[in-house]
């Protein structure tokens, strides 16, 4: 019999028509990195919110060192020494590290708080892990990176010892992922067993012992990582053989359909300029890819070249005319298509059939309607046609509500309607996230086709391989500049991390990390 | 689900239980709760599923207000109630859907067809609504408080023999109410009228003139006694109106006769919001609201309901000759107005209830005559009043 | 709607329409409150001294039937109705468009004392007076649809606190207008039919016939500005602009519509919508505009009728017939029950009523066949509710059986 301290049996766990898990048995041996491999949507996330409490299973049990728990709620999770880092830290922006991380545990004397003796545990905890973090700091002022050593301190603060990471390296420079996989390697030598959720492969290779996939809810199996190679396991996690998607050659620059000339957007959540002078050219029949962290300022340069945002200074012209000023239907209509960031918040109008959202930037057009009547057999056949050509699968076909199709179809619709458009310019913003491997192999293959249809493309993407993959040309956005220009051919994640964080910068003198530095107000 | 059915209906359960234990006991909160309006004149004292008789005899129909509103609706309710259970007949009341003319006819017509034999209507909204309904039932008796039937435009004016009016003389209850301040010493006062309606505005010039020969008797010099006088636009309680209070009494205003249905609570509390802010109820006694209130200007709504419901059911349930189609005209010499004379109620100092007699008595014998006019203000010698507006 | 939908073999899939959906919650949602009352009904009769339980069966009873009593009972139901409708439209429209018109009451009062205005002072007829009623409610809405599109100040603040600066302003105006207003208590206007009688809606000959003053066109007009709406609504580039605002606004403005001139136009439409519903209530010629420092709850009246319809133009006259129906009904309880009692009867059916979104959705989740993982929004939240609740009651029942198995131990 193993030393196992969690184990997860035959658990069962359904959502009104929907079972997130069937079946499922997951076992975590003392001292392990334990990796939980799936696609967005396979149950990885409800599994753990299963044992972290959130959700009470149907069927199945949870044993702690060989007992059968009980684990109703998040406090009960953490009283068995069970933590959890979520994909979206929970953290109070306003507090300082330590308040944070004592949250929910104060230590109090007469009803009054004492941090004295809780600093010290913080500070010996983050010297012992390697966890460095500026206790004082205030949360709003730190790096992502550093956020997330404090979701890791609150747990090892509580004493927890099993800890949860959801998906951690999403949010992650190649840096600081590094970083992470080097604390994770010491949390276990200190006896702590860590489960890590996660769908990237190589992450999981270099770091964990045993890993386990699901798929569609599913239990695939339990293998050694030792034991078995990226595509065996990419293979479990997709259900079939999955090959990459790579550009064609490049073919020779045509002329330029998107100028950005020097534009510069007010930021709104903070003083300074969220884009900073940011200047950049998108030619014909190429896919220009700009990478970096979220949040450098590169929603708001989309916001801007699109329209949805004001530019303060300088000018974006398209096929050589001005539109700047223009609305954004304007821009629309001179050729200029967006696949937005967030599909549900931009992209659809979830309670709209998928007709309707298809229409959503043709209905005001001829043939659509007639002296301000909708003509809604135009609607629907104009639907039908996007469906078969694009491959859109939904429950009732042109009359589906958008809200009950798949992530995957509903950024296929998307792209069906902005590739309908027929526009010189795509702009298409994180044209993948949160998709399966299948939807993402689709997309670009699409985005490829319209590269070599001699359309223009500005791609952002948090994605570095995605950055990697299918670009002619890298740019790398940081603090609302451009910092670098890069060939992906001669380029490498490491060297664009660099540039993502700033400790590099092309032609310039390297600067500081200054948020991870700045002081409290 | 069904634990949430089944929690629901046990606590249905255990209030029906409840109420059973509580008639069967026939204990006596249930019997204080119970709504004094909706008395279904069962004569069982056990609970029944008997078929109720949903008839009553006699009715009343609201203008605007409710049965609650201590003072008019309520002085006439009282009547009714009071003659109601002290001869055994079934009695309720109605409020109309709406604040119209055809809504009170269609109540009035409800209150019919549920068996009413005599409808009493308090206050000159019903001007109209009556004098459709006494034509419309002609077997059935009216008693109309405050007005007289006319049509909507006024032109015509006509009360048929099913019709019983009462107008009282609210300028005489002004009137003392006036005096009985002054004479107590108080020097500035305050008047806050419901609305500019004529039996408030009587009030309200009633006061005056009594502030004045008060002021005349005590060889007072012009200026000595200064009154506010305003509406609120409503006959209930706002902040706005507290607000304006409060402004009067810390302005120096000592005593306000609150003039319409409900407001007095915000003269009330803004009085109590001063050290010694007194106010002058209205319509009924109102002593028991607030010891703030010094004295009541009163209609003998209550008196003069029961007394007509008598004489209408001594007279087997019709109009004397001397009522029907007639208007009674109530004042002090009928005693249809007056200040509460008893101990609890008096809060003066130094004007005592025979002094309060003495100047009733000359109301009654003529020699004081109260001005009636509505349309243009009193002229008075020695006060001097502040019109709002 | 649902025309659209071409595909035969979608429609077999279909468990139940969205259609029949909300209808039957809405008579969930109806029923629901029926009984609720009728139970409280049942509870204020049990702490009476004098119980008789035949009595709220009778009195229940009669409100049932009330409506369908006489046509003067039904005429009532229609007058009741007309005004509940047009509000109702107001309220549903601005719903549409994401925005909640809560200043309908303003706009009603505004237009109410305009329309009074124009057919006491100036002799309109009374289609003209609508107009009028019309012009200023729409005035009265667009001030909060000009500072939510400009400033983006909630529509919520701004249109209540233009309920009271209506509700102020025409008090101030009345009293200011004593040509408008009655002989000697001059707190109220003149009645309009001694005035001029072309200002009352017509009635087509039938007051005379029916010996009911209730009676006029107000359930015409309502009706016919209902199917407009509704064609605007659903049929119009107009309205499919306005539905894709009140969805998701940010999608809007991505796809290139004007949310700010649509916001505007709405709230317009809107406050026009609940003008109509003044004039109609008072060109009827019964209530007249009084002084009194009330909202008129008319305005208010609108928000359950809308709910109830879930904002479907032609649900709403059925909802705001339906409601018209229950406040005859209420005189039932006249004179047996304190007016109080009446109006918490009918309070706890509207409410009620105004659930019938929250019964669609627990029936679609529990139709749900599990094609839903958009994860985001409503639907995650119910779901957590939902699994919260079951939780719960799972909990429980543990407790019971291990209660039950130490017993047999």
């Amino acid at each position: 019999m193993e030393n196992y301290i969690i184990e997860m049996e035959n658990i069962r766990k359904e959502f009104p028509g929907v079972v997130a898990n069937d079946n499922i048995t997951l076992r975590l041996k003392k001292g392990e990195i334990h990796a939980l491999l799936g696609e967005n949507g396979a149950g990885k996330s409800t599994l753990m919110s299963v044992l972290f409490g959130l959700y009470v299973p149907e069927k199945g049990v949870i044993k702690k060192n060989g007992e059968v728990v009980n684990i109703a709620n998040p406090n009960a999770a953490n009283a068995l020494g069970i933590g959890m880092v979520h994909q979206h830290f929970k953290l109070v922006e306003v507090f300082t590290v330590l308040e944070n991380i004592i949250l929910g545990a104060e230590p109090t004397k007469n009803g009054f708080l004492t941090t004295k003796e809780a600093r010290d545990k913080v500070v010996n905890l983050s010297e012992k892990f390697n966890l460095k973090v500026d206790v004082d700091a205030v949360i709003e002022d730190i790096s992502v990176g550093m956020q997330q050593r404090v979701e890791i301190l609150k747990m090892l603060y509580r004493n927890n010892e099993v800890l949860i990471f959801d998906e951690p390296t999403a949010v992650l420079t190649p840096q600081e992922i590094d970083e992470l996989m080097k604390i994770m390697k010491n949390l276990i030598k200190e006896d702590k067993s860590i489960l890590f959720i996660s769908h990237k492969l190589n992450e999981i290779m270099s770091v964990c012992n045993r890993v386990s996939v699901l798929r569609k809810g599913k239990y695939i199996g339990t293998v050694d990582v030792k034991d078995t190679t990226t595509s065996k396991l990419s293979e479990m996690m997709v259900g079939r053989h999955v090959e990459g998607v790579k550009l064609s050659d490049v073919k020779k620059k045509g002329k330029v359909v998107l100028d950005v000339d020097n534009i510069t957007v007010i930021s709104k959540s903070h003083k300074n300029n969220a884009v900073n002078n940011v200047s950049f050219q998108v030619h014909e029949g190429e896919i220009l890819g700009i990478a970096g962290i979220e949040g450098n300022g590169q929603t708001e340069l989309v916001y801007g070249i699109t329209g949805l945002e004001k530019i303060s200074e300088g000018r974006v012209l398209l096929d050589g005319q001005d539109l700047t000023k223009k609305s954004i239907r304007e821009r629309n209509l001179m050729g200029m298509s967006h696949i937005p960031e967030d599909r549900h918040k931009h992209g659809l109008v979830l309670d709209y059939n998928l007709a309707n959202n298809l229409a959503l930037k043709k209905y005001f057009q001829e043939g659509f309607h007639k002296r301000g009547f909708i003509n809604k057999s135009r609607v629907i056949e104009h639907a039908e046609k996007l469906i078969e050509d694009f491959d859109i699968r939904s429950g009732k076909g042109a009359t589906t509500p958008a809200r009950s199709m798949s992530g995957g179809n509903q950024q296929k619709a998307i792209i069906a309607r902005e590739i309908d458009c027929e526009s010189k310019l795509l702009v298409a913003v994180q044209p993948t996230r949160g998709l399966d491997v299948g939807a993402i192999e689709n997309i670009h293959r699409t985005l490829i086709a319209q590269r070599d249809n001699d359309k223009a493309i500005l791609m952002i993407s948090l994605e570095l391989d995605e950055i990697l993959d299918i670009s002619d040309r890298i740019l790398v956005m940081y603090n609302g500049e451009i910092v670098a220009e890069l060939d992906p051919k001669k380029t490498s994640a490491n060297e664009i991390g660099l540039y993502m964080v700033g400790s590099k910068v092309q032609d310039k003198a390297p600067k500081k990390e200054v948020k991870a530095n700045a002081k409290r107000h | 689900m069904k634990k949430l059915v089944l929690l629901l209906s046990l606590v249905v359960l255990s209030f029906v239980f409840v109420g059973c234990g509580e008639t069967t006991t026939e204990a006596t909160t249930a019997a204080s709760t119970t709504e004094a309006a909706t008395t279904t004149e069962a004569t069982t004292t056990e609970a029944t599923t008997a078929e109720a008789d949903l008839t009553y005899e006699i009715a009343l129909v609201t203008d605007v207000g409710n049965i609650d509103d201590k003072s008019f609706n309520e002085g006439a309710w009282n009547g009714v109630v009071q003659y109601a259970t002290d001869n055994d007949i079934s009695y309720t009341y109605y409020r109309p859907t709406e604040d119209s003319d055809a809504a009170r006819v269609e109540s009035i017509d409800a209150a019919i067809a549920a068996g009413a034999k005599v409808v009493v209507c308090p206050g000159y909204l019903f001007e109209t609504a009556v004098y459709e309904a006494q034509a419309a039932h002609p077997t059935i008796a009216f008693l109309l408080l405050d007005g007289e039937p006319h049509t909507a435009d006024y032109v015509t004016y006509e009360t048929k023999e099913n019709t019983h009016n009462i107008l009282y003389q609210e300028e005489q209850a002004g009137f003392l109410a006036g005096y009985a301040a002054v004479m107590d010493g108080y020097r500035e006062l305050g008047f806050m009228g419901g609305m500019a309606v004529p039996a408030v505005i009587r009030f309200g010039y009633g006061y005056v003139q009594g502030a004045d020969y008060a002021a005349d008797e005590l060889g007072l010099t012009a200026g000595d006694v200064n009154i506010k006088f305003g509406y609120a636009d409503a006959f209930w309680a706002s902040p706005e109106l507290e607000t304006k209070m409060d402004l009067w009494y810390s302005g120096g205003t000592e005593v306000v006769f609150a003039a319409g249905g409900g407001l007095y609570l915000s003269v009330v509390a803004a009085a109590e919001n001063t050290t010694d802010g007194k106010v002058i109820g209205v319509d009924v006694d109102q002593v028991a609201e607030s010891d703030r209130i010094i004295t009541s200007a009163m209609k003998g709504l209550t008196s003069s309901v029961y007394g007509s419901l008598s004489r209408f059911y001594d007279n087997s349930m019709t109009w004397q000759a001397l009522y029907a189609g007639k208007t009674s005209v109530l004042g002090a010499i009928t005693g249809g107005i007056g200040l509460p004379t008893a101990d609890a109620s008096w809060g003066f100092d130094t004007f005592t209830v025979a002094d309060y007699d003495a100047i009733f008595a000359l109301l009654v014998d003529g020699t004081v005559v109260v001005g009636t006019a509505i349309d243009a203000a009193p002229t008075v010698s020695l006060v001097t009043v502040e019109y709002d507006q | 709607m649902l025309k659209d939908i071409k595909s035969p073999q979608v429609k077999k899939k279909r468990v139940i329409s969205d259609k029949s959906l909300t209808f039957i919650s809405a008579l969930f949602a109806i029923l629901a409150g029926l009984v609720m009352s009728f139970i409280l009904l049942y509870i204020l009769e049990a702490t009476k001294a004098e119980s008789n339980y035949a009595l709220p069966v009778q009195v229940f009873n009669n409100f049932l039937t009330y409506a369908f009593k006489d046509t003067r009972s039904i005429i009532k139901v229609l007058y009741n109705a007309a005004p509940l409708i047009l509000v109702g439209l107001s309220v549903g429209f601005a719903f549409k468009a994401g925005l909640f018109n809560i200043g309908a009451t303003g706009q009603y009062t505004v237009a109410a004392f305009f329309s009074l205005v124009a057919v006491i002072l100036w002799g309109f007829p009374w289609w003209a007076a609508i107009l009028v009623a019309m012009i200023t409610g729409g005035l009265w809405g667009f001030v909060p649809g000009y500072f939510k599109a400009k400033f983006n100040i909630n529509e919520v603040i701004t249109t209540i606190m233009l309920n009271w600066v209506a509700l102020y302003f025409t008090k101030l105006l009345l009293y200011n207008l004593p040509e408008l207003r009655t002989l000697p208590p001059g707190n109220r206007t003149d009645p309009i039919a001694y005035h001029n009688p072309t200002g009352l809606l017509p009635d087509l000959g039938l007051k005379e016939l029916t010996g009911s003053s209730f009676i006029n066109i107000g359930i015409i007009i309502a009706i016919v500005v209902a199917i407009i709406i509704y064609i605007v609504m659903n049929k119009t580039t107009f309205g499919f602009e306005i539905k894709a605002c009140g969805h998701n606004k940010d999608a809007s403005i991505y796809a290139g519509i004007k949310a700010k001139r649509t916001i505007v136009l709405t709230m317009i439409i809107s406050g026009a919508l609940a003008g109509i519903a003044g004039a109609v209530s008072f060109l009827a010629g019964t209530i007249q505009f009084t002084t009194d420092s009330v909202l008129l709850p008319m305005g208010f009246n609108g928000i359950p009728v809308a709910l109830l319809a879930f904002s479907n133009p032609l649900g709403i006259v059925v909802s705001g017939v339906f409601i018209g129906y229950l406040y005859v009904g209420g005189q039932a309880f006249e004179g047996v029950y304190s007016s109080e009692v009446t109006n918490i009867i009918l309070s706890v059916i509207i409410y009620f009523s105004a659930f019938a979104l929250i019964v669609s959705q627990m029936i679609r989740r529990k139709l749900s066949n599990g094609n839903d993982d958009s994860g985001t929004g409503k639907g995650n939240i119910f779901k957590r509710i939902k699994e919260k609740t079951v939780s719960l009651f799972k909990k429980k029942e543990d407790v019971v059986e291990n209660d039950e198995e130490e017993v047999t131990n």
